[in-house]
């Protein structure tokens, strides 16, 4: 990787198209999991690329480059969740069909959900974190969503650890409380 | 089988094998594409003016004797530009209420309504009330307040009015009531 980016940084067309196919698996997962409503994502990673390569004079190689790529990304992510308009509650009426499925289903905890079913519970779950804060969402989507652990958070966002977890713990308590106010108001 | 309210952790659970999904590799002529037009719009080898200034600017060696100049450079600029605190209206009524204080801590009695002071300031009171420069009429009652002190008082007096007087309108700054 570091041979590759002096070749880039001397101005090498194809060293540039390497690096890109070897991050482009890592911008894709950020973007496909951190993806704004209303953003398609060919865009996001496109700009995503160009602020990599325009501040490339910026990197110091004090993290792995890998690191610094995926924090461009995030804070990309989270610039354009900034820009979106926040719902403020999530309610039965407004979920589809699927999603109200879903919600039945995974209450009853019966057998791991098929494929239809994950993606219902996927954006059933975008839905939710679309009422958090870009940050909360940032952390809870990392942490409950990718699996991640708080280290690994902190890697990727900068933040202490004890930041993280008072974030999410507060995220968390935000989401369950949406949870309950979806489940007990007016159904069709 | 249970049927308690689906939580948060449930609901994740369940999205998490479509979370973890990874996006599609992108096609070759993409990847080209982006690298072509990021290659283009980088600046690479040649930091921008703005880079090299914030690094010159953030080492602690310039950084601080910066800040402490931007910080001097405030406090100069600052009166000239943005007013020098009270108006010239009410540096002249808190100079008037100075007096008073004084004069009502040497001389209670005097100052209230029946006393002599009270009488006189009483008097002048509409004058003290609609000016726009209470110390200009302050100025002409000392005369008349000198009289109804002691020498000692008066001298005190007067000390006490010429400080309240560089204090609210200093002569340095072309300041008069």
């Amino acid at each position: 990787m570091t041979a590759c980016l002096e070749r880039v940084r001397a101005g090498d067309n194809a060293a540039a198209r390497d690096l890109v196919d070897a991050l482009a698996p890592l911008v894709g997962k950020i973007v496909g999991a951190h993806l704004p409503w209303r953003l398609s994502a060919d865009d996001l990673r496109q700009e995503i690329f160009m602020k990599v390569f325009a501040r490339l004079d910026q990197y110091a190689g004090v993290v792995p480059f890998e690191h610094w790529v995926a924090r461009v990304a995030l804070n990309t992510c989270r610039d354009h969740q900034r820009g979106e308009q926040r719902s403020r509650e999530v309610r039965w009426t407004d979920l589809g069909e699927q999603e109200a499925a879903v919600l039945e289903s995974i209450a009853h905890e019966t057998a791991a959900p098929d494929a239809t079913e994950g993606i219902a519970a996927r954006e059933l779950a975008e839905r939710l974190l679309a009422t958090l804060s870009p940050d909360d969402r940032l952390v809870v989507t990392m942490l409950d969503l990718e699996q991640r652990t708080a280290a690994e958070v902190r890697e990727l966002t900068g933040w202490s650890i004890t930041g993280i977890r008072v974030r999410a713990f507060r995220a968390r308590r935000k989401l369950r409380k949406q949870m309950e106010q979806l489940q007990e108001g007016p159904r069709p | 089988m249970s049927v308690r309210k689906p939580s948060w952790e449930q609901l994740a659970r369940a999205a998490r094998p479509v979370a973890a999904r990874a996006e599609p590799v992108p096609p070759a002529d993409w990847t080209a594409a982006v690298a072509a037009k990021a290659m283009a719009g980088a600046s690479l080898g040649k930091p921008s003016l703005w880079t090299v200034v914030a690094a010159w600017a953030s080492s602690p060696k310039v950084g601080l004797p910066l800040l402490a100049l931007l910080l001097a450079g405030g406090m100069w600029l600052g009166p000239r530009y943005l007013g020098n605190g009270p108006s010239a209206e009410q540096r002249s009524s808190l100079w008037a209420e100075a007096t008073l204080r004084q004069l009502k801590a040497w001389h209670p009695m005097e100052c209230e309504e029946a006393g002599a002071i009270g009488r006189l300031l009483q008097r002048r009171a509409s004058e003290l009330t609609t000016t726009t420069n209470a110390a200009a009429v302050l100025d002409s009652m000392r005369d008349e307040i000198g009289r109804l002190l002691t020498p000692p008082e008066r001298a005190a007096f007067e000390s006490e009015q010429a400080r309240l007087r560089a204090r609210w309108f200093p002569a340095a700054k072309g300041m008069t009531p």
